[in-house]
């Protein structure tokens, strides 16, 4: 009886982080990708850095991923 | 260093030092035998330096540099010094989440795995989009919760990074350094679906389970990295001039370690059917990539049996160059040098053992010398030792 209530448990507290983690992904501007991703790169690059966006955004995330 | 080469103004000794490289490629005996520096963080050590001292400092990495190229007279240099991007990740307050790491003694990489076995067509169906939308928010807790300053901060160290690499170049350019091979696409080496699911996307442990139990999904997943990633640049290859490109040492570099973990069966079907086409179109347009054989190849010897001469260049990690040699009459060999005699050896056997690879391996081409372990660590290497084999070989002139 108790293994099944800590398993309930588990499971409803998965379902709660998960339902947290969708709510913030949500409800960060930036979240998705390309649209939110460039509109980022918008707030943190300057003006004349833009024109590179592509290929240097791409290498941004590919030195957070990977490092 | 011999007369004739210290008289050369930098450009010259550049271009000098790059016809060594394409003369051994290309079975012509060259003047002398050139030696590709496979060292990493060994050369902070000997600068005076440790490894936290120098990762994140620009200025103590560009002295490591330059006292290396000012005592070892060598004619590639594997890393310049801008390998490692902590001071981007270090920003993003990566910390634990990292999967580099460093301390005084040691820079490391822990096995990680940011692509489960079921979502890998996702992955290679939008790259960017699995990273920015999957991996990175399941990498670091905190993703949406940074700071818009974080970012910006990011941004600022991302750039530093980048304007060090291109004052790295002219650092090293001022000494004569030749180019190893261009960069593809700006990480410098071409990558297979296979590898990119060894190192990154499933780590070693994940895609030695799936070779067994998921073969179909990840033979499903090479396919289509074939089709994205591979086959446009054997296109390009096929468009570009025939004949090898004299601004670098090799028209490509290829890192190979998966093969270690493959049966025959899995090599042919995950790796080869791919890779041949590839090296098939650089023998095609009379070109020579470099492939780091890290770990063996020996047991695959017979697949690069055909080959011309001066279409490949084996860079060998635990292999005996040898025995290579012998399987492999027509692949050019580039290694020879041991970490475990460069650092329990003395000089003269160091510069014995030296002389005895270039006298059987490379008197009429086909042998470039090079280390067999990326140098990293203190005990990869007495100074003395590696002195010693520079001066030689860097003086050592070939009969032709």
């Amino acid at each position: 009886m108790a293994d099944e209530i800590k398993v309930e448990a588990a499971e409803v507290a998965e379902e709660a982080v998960e339902e947290v983690v969708e709510e913030k992904k949500t409800d960060w501007p930036y979240a998705s990708y390309p649209d939110g991703f460039n509109k980022l790169l918008n707030k943190v690059m300057p003006f004349w850095a833009r024109p590179a966006k592509k290929m240097m955004g791409s290498l941004l995330i590919k030195v957070l991923v990977d490092g | 260093m011999r007369e004739i080469e210290k008289n050369m103004k930098p450009k010259e000794l550049k271009a000098y030092r790059t016809q060594l490289f394409r003369d051994a490629e290309q079975w012509k005996t060259p003047d002398r035998i050139a030696h590709y520096g496979n060292i990493v963080t060994w050369k902070i050590f000997d600068a005076g330096y440790t490894i936290d001292e120098a990762m994140t400092n620009f200025d103590v990495m560009k002295d490591t540099v330059q006292k290396f190229l000012e005592k070892y007279p060598i004619d590639v240099l594997i890393d310049i010094g801008i390998r490692n991007q902590f001071n981007v990740t270090e920003a993003f307050g990566m910390g634990k989440n990292g999967y580099y790491y460093y301390d005084k003694e040691v820079v490391g990489i822990n096995d990680h795995a940011y692509c489960p076995v079921d979502r890998l067509m996702e992955y290679i169906e939008d790259k960017n989009k699995y990273a920015w939308e999957v991996a990175l928010p399941e990498k670091i807790p905190d993703f949406y919760d940074k700071p818009m300053e974080v970012w910006k901060n990011t941004w600022n160290e991302y750039w530093n990074y980048i304007m060090f690499i291109l004052k790295m170049n002219k650092v090293t350019g001022a000494f004569g350094l030749a180019n190893g091979a261009p960069n593809n696409p700006m990480k410098g080496t071409i990558n297979f679906g296979i590898e990119e699911a060894e190192s990154n996307l499933l780590g070693i442990k994940n895609l030695s389970i799936a070779a067994r139990r998921n073969f179909d999904q990840l033979k499903e997943f090479c396919d289509a990295w074939h089709e994205k990633e591979t086959k446009p640049i054997i296109a390009k290859i096929y468009e570009s001039e025939d004949g090898p490109d004299m601004k670098y040492c090799f028209d490509a570099s290829l890192i190979m370690l998966s093969q270690n973990i493959l049966n025959p069966r899995q090599f042919d079907e995950l790796y080869w059917c791919y890779l041949e086409p590839l090296l098939k179109a650089y023998e095609e347009k009379g070109k020579c990539p470099r492939i780091f054989m890290e770990g063996k190849i020996g047991q695959y010897a017979d697949h690069f049996a055909d080959f011309k001469k001066g279409s490949l260049c084996f860079h060998l990690e635990n292999d005996d160059p040898w025995e290579i040699r012998e399987a492999l009459p027509n692949v050019c060999i580039l290694g020879g040098l041991t970490t475990a005699m460069l650092s329990n050896s003395t000089p003269d056997e160091c510069v014995a053992y030296t002389k005895k690879l270039i006298d059987e391996l490379g008197s009429e081409g086909g042998f470039i010398l090079s280390e067999d372990k990326m140098l990293s660590y203190r005990n990869d290497c007495k100074a003395e030792n590696l002195k010693a084999v520079c001066e030689f070989v860097s003086n050592y002139e070939l009969k032709k």
